[in-house]
C-alpha cells in the first residue's frame, strides 16, 4: 500500500469517526430539546403512583436477583472446580443475557397466567436481570488482586475467610455499583410487564408505553422524562459508589 | 487455578452442589419454559395451525427494521466506539465513555417518544427504524468500545514511536487487529433492534409491525400459540446468534 493511499485511509477514518460522534451528540442533543418541548405538566400526578410501583418491583426484583447472581457468581468463581461444567454453565448464563426481555415474560405468562402482581412482575425483572449481574459480578470479584487473597491465606485464614474478610469487602464497591446499573437497566423494562401483568401492575416504563400507544404524546413524555431521571439518578449513584477512593488508604 | 478456592474444603464442596443446584434450576427453569413454547410452535407449524400472511408481514417488517437500523447504527456506533478510544481530545474520552454507558440504559420508550414528539408526522414504519436505531447505536458503540480495550495502548505507542500520527496508529495498528471484531460489534445493532418489543408496539400499533410486537400483543390477546410467531422469533434469533458465533470464531 503506497503512502499516499495509507494517508487517504487515515484521514477517511478521522472523518468517519468524529462525523459518528458529531452526529450522535447532535441528535441526542435535537432529541432531548424535542422531548422536553412535548412536556404535559398536567401528567404530573400520575408519575407518582407510577414512581412508586417501580420501586415495588425493583425491590422485588433486588431481592430475589441479588442473592440468586451473587451465589452463583461465587460459586462459579471461587467454588466450584474450574471445568466443563463451569465452562458450560458460564456459556449458557452469557448466551442468556441476549434473552428479549419479551421471552421472559410471555414464559412467566405461561407458567403463572396473565394479570401478573407486583411480586411476579417483580420476580420476572429479577429473572431478567440475573444473568447480566452474574457476568458483572464475576468479573467484580476477578479484579480482586491475587496477591490480597494469597496473603490472608499466608496468614492462616480458611479459603471461606478470605471469602468474607478480603474478597467481599474488597468487591463490596464494584458489587454495589453492578447492582445499582442491573437495577437502572430493569427500571425501563417494560415489554415482560405488558405482556405478563396485563394491567394489573403498571410502573412507570409500563404507563409511559400505554400513554404513547395512545396517542397523548405529552403525557407519554413527561412520564417518559421520569423515568430517564430514575434510571440516570440509578446510574450515577453507581458511579459515585464505584468511585475509586484507595488514595485515602495510601 | 485461582488460590483459595472452597472446592478443597468439604463444607467448600457442600456449598458448591447447593450453588450448582439453585444455578442449575434457575437457567434449567427459563429453557424448559422457552422449549416448550417453541415445540409447541413447532406443533402448530406442523399442524398447519399458522396464520402464515399474519407471521410473514411481521417476520420481514423485523427484518427489514431491524437490518435498516443495524446498516445506519453499525458505522456510527463503531465510529463513535473509535473516536472515544483514541482519537477524541483526552479530557472528552472518559465522558463519551460514560455518555455511551448511560446511552445504552435509557429505556426503548424514551426513544420511542423522542422520535414521536419531533418526527410524529412522518411515515410510521421511517420512526420505527429511526427510533429502533437510537436503541441500537449505543448498543453497537458499548460492544466495540468493548473491543477496543482488549487493544493495548503500547501497542499504538510503538506505531507512534515510529513516526506514525495518532490517528495513523489507530488506522494501520489497531485496525487491523480488531477490524473483524468491530464488524461483529455491529451485528449487536441488529440483533438489538430484532429483540426490541416497545418501539413497535407504541408506533406500530395495529400495523401488524414486527415479531416481538406480534407476540406481546398475540400473547396478551390470547392467539399467541396457534401464530408460530414464536418459533419464527426464535430461528432467526438462533441464525443470528450462530452467525455471530462463526463470525467470533474467525476473528480469533
Amino acid at each position: 500500500m503506497s503512502v499516499a493511499s495509507r494517508d487517504g485511509l487515515t484521514v477517511l477514518v478521522r472523518v468517519w469517526t468524529s462525523g459518528a460522534a458529531i452526529s450522535t451528540v447532535v441528535l441526542v442533543f435535537a432529541g432531548g430539546l424535542a422531548l422536553v418541548g412535548a412536556l404535559d405538566l398536567s401528567a404530573l400526578d400520575r408519575v407518582g403512583p407510577a414512581l412508586l410501583e417501580t420501586f415495588l418491583v425493583l425491590g422485588v426484583a433486588g431481592l430475589l436477583a441479588v442473592p440468586l447472581a451473587a451465589s452463583t457468581a461465587v460459586g462459579l468463581d471461587q467454588v466450584l472446580p474450574q471445568g466443563p461444567v463451569v465452562r458450560g454453565l458460564s456459556r449458557v448464563l452469557h448466551a442468556a443475557e441476549g434473552i428479549p426481555s419479551v421471552i421472559v415474560g410471555v414464559v412467566a405468562a405461561t407458567w403463572v397466567g396473565l394479570g401478573a402482581g407486583i411480586v411476579v412482575s417483580g420476580a420476572v425483572l429479577g429473572v431478567w436481570m440475573v444473568p447480566s449481574l452474574v457476568g458483572e459480578y464475576r468479573r467484580a470479584l476477578g479484579a480482586v488482586k491475587e496477591r490480597e487473597r494469597l496473603a490472608a491465606l499466608a496468614l492462616g485464614a480458611t479459603p471461606l475467610q478470605v471469602l468474607v474478610y478480603v474478597v467481599g469487602p474488597a468487591a463490596s464497591r464494584p458489587l454495589g455499583a453492578a447492582t445499582l446499573r442491573g437495577l437502572a437497566r430493569s427500571a425501563g423494562l417494560a415489554a415482560p410487564l405488558i405482556v405478563c401483568a396485563a394491567g394489573t401492575t403498571e410502573p412507570l416504563a409500563v404507563v409511559a408505553v400505554r400513554a404513547a400507544a395512545a396517542g397523548e404524546v405529552g403525557v407519554a413524555a413527561t412520564l417518559a422524562v421520569a423515568l430517564m431521571g430514575l434510571v440516570l439518578g440509578l446510574r450515577l449513584l453507581a458511579s459515585a459508589v464505584d468511585v475509586d477512593r484507595s488514595w485515602r488508604t495510601r | 487455578m485461582r488460590a483459595g478456592r472452597l472446592a478443597r474444603t468439604p463444607g467448600g464442596r457442600l456449598a458448591g452442589g447447593v450453588v450448582l443446584l439453585g444455578t442449575l434450576v434457575v437457567v434449567l427453569a427459563l429453557m424448559a419454559g422457552l422449549l416448550t413454547l417453541v415445540v409447541q410452535s413447532i406443533v402448530d407449524v406442523a399442524m398447519l395451525n399458522v396464520d402464515w400472511a399474519v407471521v410473514g408481514r411481521a417476520a420481514l417488517g423485523s427484518v427489514l427494521l431491524a437490518l435498516g437500523a443495524g446498516v445506519i447504527a453499525g458505522p456510527i456506533g463503531a465510529g463513535m466506539a473509535l473516536w472515544s478510544r483514541w482519537l477524541a481530545p483526552h479530557l472528552l474520552r472518559p465522558v463519551l465513555s460514560w455518555g455511551i454507558q448511560v446511552l445504552g440504559d435509557v429505556p426503548p420508550v424514551v426513544f420511542a417518544v423522542l422520535v414521536l414528539a419531533a418526527l410524529g408526522d412522518l411515515d410510521r414504519w421511517v420512526v420505527t427504524g429511526l427510533a429502533l436505531t437510537f436503541v441500537a447505536v449505543p448498543a453497537v458503540a458499548r460492544r466495540c468500545l468493548e473491543v477496543l480495550e482488549e487493544v493495548q495502548d503500547e501497542d499504538l505507542l510503538r506505531g507512534v514511536a515510529l513516526g506514525a500520527t495518532p490517528a495513523q496508529a489507530v488506522t494501520h495498528v489497531a485496525l487491523p487487529r480488531v477490524g473483524r471484531s468491530l464488524v461483529l460489534g455491529s451485528f449487536t445493532g441488529v440483533a438489538r433492534a430484532l429483540g426490541d418489543t416497545v418501539i413497535a408496539l407504541i408506533l406500530l400499533e395495529g400495523h401488524r409491525g414486527t415479531l416481538t410486537a406480534e407476540l406481546a400483543t398475540g400473547f396478551r390477546d390470547g392467539a399467541l400459540l396457534g401464530s408460530g410467531t414464536l418459533f419464527l422469533l426464535a430461528l432467526l434469533a438462533t441464525t443470528l446468534s450462530v452467525l455471530a458465533w462463526v463470525m467470533a470464531g474467525r476473528s480469533r
